[in-house]
């Protein structure tokens, strides 16, 4: 969805260039059609991959047991709702629900919050070797995972198997910095020192100056962070031992048959846990598409 | 008000790079003052020195009788306008305006009356609720300068603040600004690399270059008693055309040419008699030459021939390019173009001249306004 809603107007506009020429030929106007069509084709096929998985979900959803290994890929014979209710139950969906946005909005939160403090003086290079400290971050990103030394960390802080201990886990996101950093360096300069001249203090300027104008960055961390969280499967599954602590992810594993998976079930439940990162996307979309737009024109 | 006096002032960056060596200028309490360079002259550093966004290497600042050198800029109550005006983008036109009052917990009542107080004086008052994006450029300068205004300070900074602006808006801020300065009667330092800003605006002009203070004073004043041959150069458009030239007893060999300096020339310069043999840079500038034919009391040894290379008419006058077989006095301005035509020398002629490019052209001098300036040192030769 993401990719067709970004890429069709660059692809519109660049199709539609060469036909606006007032000396264009005929010959001229079929190649730009022709381009035009082969746009299109490419972008459908785009759809087509990114479309094909998702409707396969909502079909399976819909679908019955033996429906399903029957004709995995066909129309449901009816649309009910059993599965949903089936997957609310078993997967215990209503009491991980909690947790779920529990962990996701103090983490998000508390993630974004100090990425904005640590991301503005990097951006401006108010200390000492700020653009090593950034290339740290960029550093992290392509490291694999450093499980083992934090599971020792969490479990030495006596955090194992708690709330804090998990929400510790999702307190950094090495692109989302870099995001911000990005952002906030085009925030013009003269803006803190017309604040500093003004009186406004540093903190202040932070909070009342520079988040307002970083709405895009942030709306972009907080969805891509959230999501993340969201859709943890493993980190749950290892740090987190009591069924009181579980997120929604981790109630899933029951339709994880020794012998097969309840796969209706598991896509009804696949859909019932995206709603929520859905809407939150829905609803920062705006900020999201301003904030890949800002910057590209002198404002 | 205040007065602010620069005594001594360097600014050395970390790296070790020097911006300002030994500045010292005094700008007295209600004085528009306007600080003129190149790029890289160090006039905004002075500037963000003053409003203590750059720290000062060396030196004492003063406002009023408070030595500030390391007072934060919101403890220094001046106001600053930014070449990019700075404004908020996400708060309103009054938002704006009063967020240094809302800063300094002055009453709601008392910040909205001084606001529009503020929005009148500039007419802004129907833009109070919009934000700076629904402004134009003109209008955004407005919101910058009412934010200055509003805070009632002992001083205005002012960064090139026309420099966004198009040609034409530029003259009528211009006059706004200086307008204002005067109602308000604040003591302003205004920076600039457009000297006809500077000179039009300043009560009193100081010209920097590569750090260095080269001269302050008032317009007509270094406009006609130039320090040195940079300033001579800098100040005045066209520039001043400046060559080598020699000087034997009243005559001066301006290449293949020579003119006869009148004796009150001498009188007013004692020091020029001893540069009698000697190769000296001499500056003319462009009004102070005019089509021969057209010239009144034109005197002997007071032309120069030579042939257009380009004529631009200007309505009023006639910019007139040619060339001199002398050899040019680089006044080392890193901002200079070269001469459009490719030739050495510019003059004004009034309109009716009928010279063409590509003509022979009589050009009478007037050599009582030459400019005298030693070849080693590019000073004035005066006393």
């Amino acid at each position: 969805m993401t990719v067709v809603s970004q890429t069709s107007p660059s692809v519109g506009a660049g199709g539609t260039e060469p036909g606006e020429g007032p000396q264009v030929d005929r010959s001229g106007r079929t190649a730009a059609r022709r381009r035009k069509i082969f746009s299109y084709a490419i972008l459908l096929a785009f759809t087509a991959l990114y479309v094909g998985p998702m409707l396969m979900l909502v079909l399976t959803s819909f679908k019955t047991l033996p429906e399903f290994f029957k004709n995995p890929t066909g129309l449901p014979e009816s649309f009910g709702f059993d599965n949903f209710v089936e997957a609310w139950e078993q997967a215990n969906i209503a009491r991980y629900l909690v947790n779920s946005v529990f962990y996701t909005a103090v983490a998000t939160a508390i993630c974004v919050f100090t990425s904005v403090l640590v991301a503005f003086p990097i951006a401006r290079g108010y200390f000492k070797g700020a653009k090593y400290v950034l290339l740290l971050y960029l550093v992290a990103l392509f490291l694999p995972p450093a499980l083992i030394p934090q599971f020792q960390l969490i479990l030495n802080l006596g955090l194992f198997n708690t709330r804090t201990g998990f929400i510790l886990l999702f307190l950094v996101n090495p692109i989302g910095l870099i995001i911000l950093v990005n952002y906030i360096k085009s925030i013009p300069r003269e803006l803190d020192e017309s604040a500093a001249v003004d009186g406004c203090g540093y903190y202040r300027f932070i909070f009342k100056i520079v988040m307002p104008l970083i709405r895009p960055a942030i709306a972009t961390v907080t969805v891509l962070h959230a999501i993340g969280i969201w859709n943890e499967l493993v980190l749950p599954t290892i740090y987190l031992t009591s069924e009181d602590l579980y997120p929604v992810t981790r109630g899933l594993i029951v339709f994880e048959g020794l012998y097969g998976s309840n796969w209706p079930a598991l896509a009804a439940a696949v859909l019932i846990l995206m709603t929520p990162m859905l809407v939150l996307f829905l609803f920062l979309q705006r900020y999201i598409i301003s904030g890949l737009t800002a910057g590209a024109v002198k404002g | 008000m205040a007065s602010i006096t620069i005594d001594q002032v360097d600014k050395v960056y970390p790296n070790g790079f020097q911006a300002i060596y030994g500045l010292s200028l005094e700008v007295a309490d209600g004085e528009f003052v306007v600080l003129v360079g190149p790029s890289g002259c160090g006039k905004s550093t002075a500037l963000r020195m003053v409003a203590g966004l750059e720290q000062i290497s060396n030196g004492e600042l003063r406002i009023g009788e408070r030595v500030v050198n390391d007072v934060e800029p919101k403890n220094r109550d001046i106001a600053m306008v930014f070449q990019n005006y700075a404004l908020y983008p996400h708060m309103t036109v009054a938002e704006n305006i009063g967020f240094a009052l809302k800063l300094a917990k002055v009453p709601k009542a008392e910040v909205a009356a001084r606001v529009a107080e503020a929005a009148q004086m500039l007419e802004l008052t129907d833009q109070l609720a919009s934000r700076p994006s629904q402004l134009s450029g003109g209008q955004r300068q407005r919101v910058a300068m009412g934010r200055a205004i509003v805070r009632e300070p002992a001083a205005f900074l002012m960064d090139e603040p026309l420099s966004n602006l198009d040609a034409k808006l530029r003259v009528q801020m211009r006059a706004d600004i200086s307008r204002l300065q005067r109602q308000l009667g604040v003591t302003t330092i205004y920076v600039t690399h457009d000297q006809v800003e500077a000179m039009t605006m300043g009560d009193r002009v100081a010209v920097l270059k590569d750090g260095y203070l080269q001269q302050v004073d008032t317009p007509q004043h270094l406009y006609d008693r130039p320090d040195n041959v940079f300033v001579a150069a800098f100040i005045g458009s066209p520039s001043m055309n400046l060559y080598e030239a020699t000087l034997k007893s009243r005559e001066l060999h301006l290449g293949g040419q020579s003119l006869t300096l009148p004796e009150a020339t001498f009188g007013q310069r004692p020091a020029l008699a001893s540069y009698d043999g000697r190769k000296i840079a001499v500056g003319v500038r462009p009004e102070d030459l005019e089509d021969a034919t057209l010239a009144v009391d034109l005197v002997d040894g007071a032309t120069i021939a030579s042939t257009v290379e380009l004529t631009e008419s200007l309505g009023s006058e006639i910019v007139v390019h040619f060339a001199l077989d002398a050899a040019r006095v680089d006044p080392g301005n890193p901002d200079a173009a070269d001469d459009v035509s490719g030739a050495d020398a510019v003059a004004r002629f009034d309109p009716r001249s009928a010279c063409r490019a590509g003509e022979h052209v009589e050009i009478a001098v007037t050599v009582e306004n030459l400019h005298f300036f030693d070849l080693d040192s590019h000073e004035a030769i005066w006393d």
